[in-house]
């Protein structure tokens, strides 16, 4: 068991283990997730050059390096005093807006997508990613491809690299941008910002013109009324980059707004014995279990969270989408955890809008790239908002700068008590007489992928699918039945 | 198309043996280079080995893989057909023959002829800068192994001109 939940699983994103317990009428009683994600980065970090830390946890996984190494970046910049030159933080900003972009578009068609344009009850051998270009078009397909291999050069260009960037430093970035890279860049920014208007729109046209679709988004199975929580800025307006963790309460009113640095104050872990992942939980409201509502610390962040915790976009067309989600939904806060999806483009557009503004910022060719430290590093901490939520680093050097202790808050972590009960809810609607099918897998998956959990840690695999287990047990605790997939 | 031998090195720098792809790319880097072919070494997957993968006559892909059914330091080779006992695909993940299978849906000039070679390892999951020591050991023979059979690949890639 222990090989099985470990070992096969840990370099894949989005992997899990799920255990169904039945009651007597085989009517699932209790459905629980298991996610092992490695820790391990902590301890691997003690004992090394903090400097090496952006290109270090940058490998956590090669999903979202780019948050981790923004994060741990702005955790230097803290740890040696340092704020970056102006024009070094719109570089930052903006190399951080196009890896949100490219990210999120890899989830709205290829990973999320599936379920709601292909179908979530279309056979299994078309609900992937060739299923979607076969539903929207070859000509759709290219522009998505096209649009994240620009997307990933630009990003090459300024960062060095794609998936383990190289350019943040405390204090700056390593290198500027001329004024010829720029002229492309904002060319890139232009069609960026079309892209992500025409994402909104086969949005529009396949899911909510799809009534059957709208009903499950705003189905009670995926429903949830928890704290929400994420960056914005001093207007409470979406930023990935930079800002105040914000969190709303379930009736959507503020809860607290805080610094970074304050994060030890309003968010402590809770340990299960039946996972390896820890369960972040607001520390002033407390842990009271699986429950939502007011009285409980569980809370969410990612795409929804976000929009929940704020008071608007700083862009004026995602704005538009914000408003347009939010008056469809019913008002804010929206509790549905698959609105996650349609938060998710409104984020698109706010990345592309605000990557557009600036390419466009004569500043951002500015040489002035880096303040060089000078204080003798102690401790640091940075955030920023990951593409599935906020994502906090936390070091404690020597005076030399070596890691004395290192404490990583990653987004899914943050989401993981939220998670634990959309998949038991969604598994106590479905699982019905014992029956256990690949559609109810499906509908099983859906509960969490809204989130866009990324457990992983590797940067390639065969054979390139992802190994899922689930154990449904009867009542007393026997084993009656295994679906797997991809494990031995 | 280009009719150059495309050599993509995959691998996780921070996993113990995951890393194998990485360390023979770089043993072998300078050789494959003199000899005219293309060697890249990547930390990357899915549809990012398109951009590398688009427009190539021949590529060869030299990676890590556990099986379980092969000795440590041992070579399997894998044929892109043999993805399809991995079918249907899931939306979770896209690995190389998603990447293949979407280059062909979207006309993206895949290449002609794909040659995967995976190294059996012990413990990929472990982060870790050192590989187990089985690995270790084979690591001269491993390199020298590789390259046999890109010569041969290049060969016989030279003949069909």
């Amino acid at each position: 068991m222990k090989e099985i939940v470990i070992n096969p699983i840990t370099r894949l994103e989005g992997h899990g283990k799920i255990i169904i317990v039945l009651d007597d009428e085989g009517n699932c009683k209790k459905a629980y997730l298991q996610i092992p994600e490695i820790r391990g980065f902590e301890k691997f970090a003690e004992g090394r050059h903090v400097e090496d830390m952006p290109q270090i946890t940058s490998r956590i996984c090669g999903v979202c390096p780019m948050a981790h190494h923004m994060a741990s970046t702005k955790t230097l910049d803290d740890l040696f005093k340092v704020q970056p030159t102006s024009p070094a933080k719109k570089i930052r900003e903006m190399v951080y807006n196009v890896f949100m972009l490219e990210d999120h578009a890899l989830h709205v068609y290829f990973l999320g997508g599936p379920d709601f344009i292909v179908g979530p009850n279309a056979p299994k051998e078309q609900r992937n990613m060739l299923g979607v270009v076969a539903k929207v078009g070859k000509e759709v397909g290219l522009k998505v491809i096209e649009m994240r291999k620009n997307l990933r050069k630009t990003n090459e260009l300024i960062a060095g690299r794609t998936i383990h960037p190289v350019f943040g430093v405390p204090g700056g970035v390593s290198r500027p941008i001329s004024a010829q890279e720029a002229e492309e860049i904002k060319k890139l920014g232009d069609e960026s910002v079309n892209f992500a208007l025409f994402t909104l729109k086969v949005f529009k046209d396949i899911v909510l013109s799809n009534k059957e679709y709208v009903d499950l988004i705003t189905s009670d199975a995926y429903t949830h009324k928890t704290y929400y929580m994420g960056l914005v800025d001093e207007k409470n307006r979406v930023n990935f980059y930079d800002g105040k963790l914000r969190v709303t309460s379930p009736s959507g009113k503020e809860f607290a707004k805080f610094d970074a640095h304050e994060y030890l104050e309003h968010i402590a872990e809770h340990v299960e014995p039946w996972t390896y992942v820890k369960f972040p939980f607001l520390k002033k409201v407390g842990w009271k279990g699986f429950v939502e509502g007011e009285d409980s610390g569980v809370m969410s962040v990612a795409p929804l969270a976000r929009l929940n915790a704020s008071d608007g976009m700083a862009t004026p067309r995602a704005q538009e989408a914000y408003e347009e989600m939010f008056k469809t939904l019913g008002g804010k806060p929206v509790h549905y955890t698959l609105a996650n999806h349609w938060a998710r483009i409104v984020e698109t557009i706010y990345a592309a809008e605000r990557f557009r503004e600036l390419a466009y910022d004569p500043e951002i060719t500015d040489p002035n790239i880096r303040n060089l430290p000078t204080a003798t590093p102690e401790a640091g901490i940075g955030v920023d908002e990951a593409p599935r939520g906020t994502l906090i680093h936390h070091y404690e050097t020597d005076a030399r700068g070596v890691v004395k202790k290192a404490n990583l808050l990653v987004a899914t972590q943050h989401n993981s008590a939220r998670m634990a009960l959309s998949v038991d809810k969604a598994a106590r609607s479905l699982i019905k007489g014992g029956k256990v099918d690949d559609g109810m897998l499906n509908m099983v998956e859906m509960a969490f992928r809204a989130y866009d959990p990324c457990h992983a840690c590797g940067t390639h695999t065969l054979p390139g699918s992802m190994p899922f287990m689930i154990d449904v047990y009867d009542e007393n605790g026997t084993l009656i039945e295994t679906v797997k997939r991809n494990l031995p | 198309m280009t009719k150059k031998l495309l050599v993509l090195f995959l691998g996780n720098s921070i996993f113990a043996d995951d890393k194998i792809g990485l360390v023979l790319g770089e043993m072998l880097k300078p050789m494959l280079e003199s000899e005219g072919h293309e060697v890249e070494i990547l930390e990357k997957t899915g549809f990012s080995l398109i951009d590398h993968l688009e427009n190539r006559r021949d590529a060869v892909i030299v990676d890590s893989v556990k099986t379980g059914k092969h000795k440590v330091g041992e070579i399997v080779t894998v044929k892109p057909e043999d993805f399809q006992q991995y079918a249907p695909l899931t939306s979770h993940y896209v690995g190389i023959p998603e990447a293949l299978k979407m280059m062909t849906q979207l006309d993206l000039n895949p290449p002609e002829q794909v040659h995967i070679f995976g190294i059996e390892v012990e413990d990929p999951y472990t982060i870790s800068e050192e590989m187990s020591q089985k690995l270790t050991v084979r690591l001269d023979e491993l390199s020298e192994e590789i390259h046999k059979n890109v010569l041969s690949i290049a060969r016989g890639a030279s003949m069909r001109e």
